[in-house]
């Protein structure tokens, strides 16, 4: 079984170097990569310049799995606006592998996706925001200067998304 | 924190209706005092459209009278006069939330001598009182599970998160706020914070740890128009 890439890849995908890792069969499928309460900011820091909307989800979420087409809507139709949205899922690393990597394909995710690694669970919820309860679907909005802006907890429609990003876009 | 933050209800009701009226952003719209307006920018970040302010391990339990899914009554108030309350904010369709069904059972069953009330609330819109009914009598509940119409307790304290937990003491004080342990699967639990609490307030002592938190379903919440 193939294990989640480990942040010693995250380097790779900062510098742009091709993120894929092959499955059985002989195709391949983007990488998960597993980040932990320190690395989970770079995913922002990485992306200064850009307004990043970072979803974190899991496949036992139901919500999260309903809202999960509306984002990939929104990341095609902004990209060109400067638009960055990351997707980390707080499956359980080794247990859920099999059912992160089935829902990503379904979902025909073609770029590189976060896995939470750590076990330190309130660690990582306070490296996003000390406040967040750990409720799931979040998602959180940073500007172009990487400041978060917005958390939003339960899912949220691609009206409520838009009306999040569009006035931190570029024109 | 959140908890600290002066409980200005306007600040957060304001905000509350623009994200409502205008799509979610948080604009000031009058000029406000500094101390106000800085209080305004942290909620603003962080409760969105559907999360009120929290209560905290120390702040006073907000009060409230519910019915349970066979239609009697239960108030905080009259459970009071035990020794401590467990108000667990829990859900039938939360996979979290169900896999501690067997560990609340536990829990109830090991603490209920000891004179503690424990009390489920469902808060969540979709699920209905037939379904706690079932729900609840499938997983062997022996406490009473209440039905939180339109999420108005869920509000009151800010519970977010299923399976979340508040332990009232009789003074009507919060003294424990979080998780039950920390870990979904129970072959990978390091810290049973909920039978910590529990142990000390008995022994007479605080909580080790009087708030924890860990990942489970969003609270599904009506949305409330302005």
């Amino acid at each position: 079984m193939r294990a989640f890439l480990s942040i010693g890849m995250l380097s790779v995908i900062l510098f742009g170097a091709p993120a894929q890792a092959g499955v059985p069969g002989g195709t391949t499928q983007p990488a998960v990569l597993a980040v932990d309460e320190k690395e989970v900011q770079l995913l922002v820091t990485q992306s200064v310049g850009k307004v990043v909307l970072l979803n974190v989800w899991a496949t036992w979420c139901v919500p999260c799995i309903e809202e999960f087409p509306q984002l990939l809507k929104l990341r095609s139709a902004y990209a060109s606006r400067g638009l960055d949205v990351k997707f980390i899922s707080i499956d359980h690393p080794q247990k859920s592998e099999r059912a992160v990597q089935t829902f990503l394909k379904r979902m025909k995710v073609d770029f590189p996706t976060y896995i939470k690694s750590t076990k330190n669970d309130e660690s990582f919820m306070n490296a996003l925001h000390p406040e967040w309860s750990g409720a799931v679907p979040a998602t959180f909005v940073y500007d172009r200067s990487g400041k978060l802006v917005h958390t939003r907890i339960d899912a949220q429609t691609y009206e409520d998304f838009v009306a999040l990003i569009e006035p931190l876009l570029l024109p | 924190m959140l908890s600290k933050l002066p409980k200005n209800g306007s600040v957060y009701i304001h905000h509350h209706n623009h994200t409502h009226t205008h799509g979610g952003d948080c604009v000031m719209k009058k000029p406000m005092p500094i101390v106000l307006a800085a209080a305004f920018l942290i909620v603003c970040t962080i409760v969105g459209r559907s999360a009120p302010p929290a209560v905290s391990p120390g702040m006073k339990a907000p009060s409230f009278s519910l019915k349970d899914a066979y239609g009697k009554e239960h108030s905080l108030e009259q459970y009071l006069a035990s020794k401590y309350v467990v108000v667990m904010f829990i859900a039938t369709q939360c996979p979290v939330s169900n896999d501690y069904n067997e560990r609340m059972v536990k829990l109830h069953d090991q603490y209920a001598s000891k004179d503690i009330t424990f009390l489920g609330i469902n808060s969540n819109k979709q699920e209905s009182v037939s379904e706690i009914k079932e729900h609840a009598g499938k997983y062997g509940f022996k406490f009473a599970v209440l039905k939180d119409v339109d999420n108005v307790v869920a509000d009151g304290y800010g519970a977010q998160v299923t399976p979340e937990i508040y332990v009232i003491d009789p003074t009507g004080t919060v003294r424990y706020h979080g998780r039950i342990d920390d870990s979904r699967d129970e072959d990978e639990i390091s810290s049973r914070d909920l039978s910590a609490a529990l142990d000390a307030l008995l022994a007479g002592k605080d909580a080790p740890r009087a708030e924890t938190k860990a990942f489970g379903c969003s609270i599904k919440r009506i949305r409330k128009q302005s």
